[in-house]
């Protein structure tokens, strides 16, 4: 089943060249982490009013963590269990470089995944632009060949999983943050 | 030494940090941070502008990025170092070149207001007075307090 939609889906590689370009662009390396990153920094700025910008920059604190966690889980998976790449193991078009490493769970998912769920939990019209943006990288992996469906499943819920954690870890450790955010706030950087 | 993979990404960064921060700065009302901070709303289509512009530029009209990274393309830790280089210096950036250009702003109202204890905290404070102003005052502030 996950190969045949992998190679169903990339059956349309080649067929529309404007098409291809703007996969290429989405799924690269670059698009979706940036953008992602550029959204928690410039939540850090934002708000009416001390209250919303300090609730603002504690979704930027989640999200930063998020990321973290979500690699440090799919690193540990990675360290455990490799499977092949579609273009590997089935005969398939890439439209993407050949990665080495583990195909599943895919980091894009992952990384993509956490950003959208840390930010969801403050702006939801925020967030769901960013949940879009992180199925569509994910998709193009699999379009190209890159991942399995399955592999970008398992990077999802890693991804939501890491964001539920750095919430949680926020709320019961909340006063590290505080005391963070008081000491750049002191010298108005937060 | 960054080779032009890795300073394209840099300055893309840069660019697009330096957009984000004026466009949310203008929206946010602190003026403290805009480098054009009588027409706010110009900043935020130019800010969109030089963001777009940044985008089409690194993933449409320069080299190609689907490169990988036992080639020019960036290592994940690498690109990760790079974007907080980047972005850190954009930020610096807006902070040096914002406090230039509006250098008088908020002397006025310091002026008016010679209080004993340190001016409000945070980045509030630059609706109404420059980084540098802001941030001189607290430290004055700070060190009478201290006395």
């Amino acid at each position: 089943m996950d190969a045949r939609i992998v190679e169903w889906l990339n059956a349309g590689v080649g067929r529309f060249g404007p098409w291809d370009a703007f996969m290429e662009a989405v799924m690269s390396d670059y698009l979706a982490p940036v953008t992602g990153s550029l959204v928690l920094l410039a939540l850090w700025f934002y708000g009416n009013g001390d209250q919303e910008r300090y609730r603002n920059q504690l979704a930027t604190v989640m999200g930063a963590m998020s990321v973290g966690f979500a690699n440090l889980g799919i690193l540990l998976v990675n360290n455990h269990y490799f499977r092949p790449r579609p273009f590997v193991t089935l005969d398939v078009q890439p439209l993407f470089y050949m990665p080495t490493d583990s195909s599943f769970p895919a980091n894009t998912a992952g990384v993509g995944f956490a950003i959208a769920t840390a930010v969801f939990f403050r702006h939801r019209k925020l967030g769901a632009a960013l949940y879009a943006l992180a199925f569509l990288w994910s998709f193009g992996r699999v379009y190209s060949a890159v991942h399995y469906p399955t592999d970008v499943l398992a990077g999802a819920a890693m991804g939501v999983a890491a964001a539920l954690l750095s919430w949680g870890l926020v709320r019961v450790l909340g006063f590290i943050p505080r005391l963070v955010l008081g000491a750049a706030r002191s010298f108005h950087l937060a | 030494m960054l080779n032009e993979f890795a300073f394209e990404y840099l300055l893309f960064v840069f660019l697009t940090t330096l957009g984000a921060v004026q466009f949310t700065a203008a929206r946010a009302g602190l003026g403290g941070l805009l480098f054009l901070r009588q027409w706010p709303r110009s900043t935020q289509y130019l800010a969109a502008t030089l963001i777009v512009g940044a985008y089409l530029w690194f993933f449409f009209l320069s080299g190609p990025r689907n490169v990988p990274d036992t080639g020019d393309g960036l290592e994940g830790n690498t690109q990760a170092a790079l974007f907080a280089i980047g972005a850190a210096a954009a930020v610096a950036v807006t902070f040096i070149v914002s406090s230039a250009v509006n250098h008088a702003w908020g002397a006025a109202e310091e002026a008016a207001e010679p209080g004993q204890g340190p001016p409000p905290a945070g980045l509030g404070r630059l609706s109404r007075a420059t980084f540098a102003r802001a941030f001189a005052a607290r430290v004055r502030g700070l060190t009478r307090e201290g006395r």
